[in-house]
């Protein structure tokens, strides 16, 4: 996407089909205006020549990486099935996959 | 307490507020034991789990949603005899500069109820204002404890990326967020952290310093201290009356023994783009588990299969701002973009980390405003997502590098509080409280 290429309403639909968002005509039109004027300022990082330079993936301490013993937590199965909105006894009931 | 929170609901500090945990976590308190935080009535930001208490993290999504299990900060601070007594309001999932985004209602501002009180952890920061909490505890992905803690005129801490646990925080930006306090001094805000700086097993980033002792550090004199002050922190957008109440303060520390020196941060125009690219990157993945079916809201009028089930929920549940950041980092992370916007954030981050580490071979702290502006007004910016996101230009590159960064009241302007930034390199929050401590010494403000 080179130069001030807007990010079209149609555009703004498929990323946010792939986020399972779905919006309304008018918000896709406000929000293609709105992340079009976002683009054109994260494009201020062409400036920098970062060729040759690592990404930081993680601020992780190095030699910070031992692993907690693996052993069961106590937990009633109830508190948490108890949450599911709907529920048909110890499953949470979710509409066909396919 | 509870009588004062009633009288304060305007505020809209809190989402909930638990009266009756409060009681029986105060029916178990033992006066004998040794404990650091006995009695002291704590407010916590709604996206830090607390067992049995609703944590909503500010969105219509998890507006019933309880956890079964406290957040290791949470377990840390009961077990020192604090009392959780409500769960504070903030920009939804943590994801704003003034508490307007939450889907429950704007918080106001203590100071002057016709302006924000910054974001996102504005509930915290409010009620503690307020007198509505003793202390609080906030979380800071890029500014968002230090943020609202100068524009309520108090002290707020963004620790060391690591020293904190965050298992039971709700993740938005993981490898930015921190969860740290927001009081009224200095001292506080050294001792809430040094309860929390325990290592937890749950959180594989946690580092743990045992039982810190930060609160020793506090009257320790600030003569020879290497302090840079980089003048990118004073760009175009700083309002002149921040500029003249931060340069004042540094020339009072000068004259305490402080070695001054004005230097650059050349990276720091691009930390803020970079910092919205990942942030709203590691949003898309981290919010990709509310689904509606496990917990959290659903449609009850039922789907005909999972996929628009889980389009509805999502769709209806989450507020514009959080739509605008998945959408955001959707893109940003789609093949024929992840280059040219999410890696390449990545590696200007590693620029901006190797600048901070040549800065702090010269100097133990660098020093600026917290927030290039005074309070805004409620409205002010709600339509301009630009424009909120450039109120976090001197707040994320603590975020982007790992620092720890605090926000100390320095002065005002027009009866409104103004915050000063002192970050230092990683694990030396022992200098910031030093410095911090004497900046709240010499310091005209004093909260009300």
């Amino acid at each position: 996407m080179g130069g001030n290429e807007k990010l079209k309403p149609e555009k703004v639909r498929r990323y946010a089909n792939l986020s399972k968002i779905e919006l309304s005509p008018a918000e896709e039109e406000s929000l293609s205006n709105e992340l079009s004027m976002v683009l054109d300022y994260f494009r201020l990082l062409g400036e920098l020549d970062t060729s040759g330079v690592d990404p930081t993936l993680s601020l992780a301490v190095e030699g910070n990486d031992d692993l907690r013993e693996d052993k069961p937590v106590k937990c009633d199965p109830e508190d948490i099935l108890a949450l599911a909105p709907s529920r048909k006894g110890r499953f949470v009931k979710s509409p066909g996959i396919l | 307490m509870f009588d004062e929170i009633r009288n304060k609901v305007a505020l809209n500090a809190y989402i909930t507020v638990s009266k009756d945990q409060a009681r029986v976590q105060a029916e178990k308190a033992d006066p004998k034991r040794d404990a650091r935080l006995t009695s002291v009535a704590i407010a916590v930001k709604d996206n830090i789990s607390t067992a049995g208490i609703r944590t909503t993290c500010g969105s219509k999504l998890l507006e019933d949603y309880v956890p079964t299990y406290d957040a290791g900060v949470v377990s840390q601070i009961v077990d020192e005899g604090a009392i959780v007594v409500g769960k504070t309001n903030m920009d939804e999932f943590g994801m704003g500069s003034s508490t307007e985004f939450s889907a429950f209602g704007p918080t106001r501002n203590p100071y002057d109820e016709s302006r924000v009180p910054g974001g996102s952890s504005g509930g915290s920061a409010a009620a503690v204002a307020a007198g509505i909490a003793d202390v609080a505890l906030g979380s800071d992905t890029g500014g968002s404890i230090r943020c609202p803690a100068s524009f309520c005129g108090l002290v707020g801490l963004k620790p060391t990326y690591g020293l904190v646990s965050r298992f039971g925080l709700v993740a938005y930006g993981n490898s930015l967020e921190q969860i740290g306090p927001i009081t009224k001094t200095v001292r506080e805000t050294a001792l809430l952290l040094d309860c929390i700086t325990q290592k937890d097993p749950r959180d594989a980033t946690s580092v743990g310093k045992g039982k810190a002792q930060y609160i020793e550090e506090l009257d320790a004199d600030i003569d020879g201290i290497r302090i840079g002050i980089p003048s990118d922190f004073f760009g175009p957008g700083t309002d002149g009356r921040v500029t003249k109440s931060v340069w004042k303060t540094i020339h009072a520390l000068e004259e305490e023994g402080a070695l001054v020196e004005e230097t650059q941060v050349k990276s720091l125009k691009y930390s803020l783009p970079a910092y919205y690219i990942i942030a709203m990157s590691e949003a898309s993945s981290n919010l990709a588990r509310f689904d509606g079916l496990r917990y959290g809201l659903q449609d009850k009028k039922g789907a005909r299969d999972w996929s628009s089930l889980f389009i509805r929920d999502r769709s209806d549940g989450f507020g514009s701002e959080v739509k605008r950041r998945i959408i955001m980092g959707t893109f940003a992370l789609s093949a024929g973009y992840i280059d040219e916007f999410y890696l390449k954030a990545q590696r200007v981050r590693t620029i901006i980390r190797s600048e901070f580490e040549k800065l702090f071979k010269r100097f133990d702290a660098l020093i600026g405003p917290t927030m290039p502006t005074l309070p805004f007004k409620v409205g002010e910016k709600t339509s301009d997502p630009l424009a909120m996101y450039m109120t976090d230009i001197d707040t994320v590159p603590a975020n982007m590098a790992g620092l720890p960064a605090i926000s100390v009241p320095c002065g005002s302007a027009d009866s409104l509080p103004i915050g000063l930034q002192i970050m230092a390199p990683p694990f030396r929050e022992d200098i910031i409280f030093k410095i911090g401590s004497m900046v709240e010494k010499i310091s005209s403000w004093r909260s009300s």
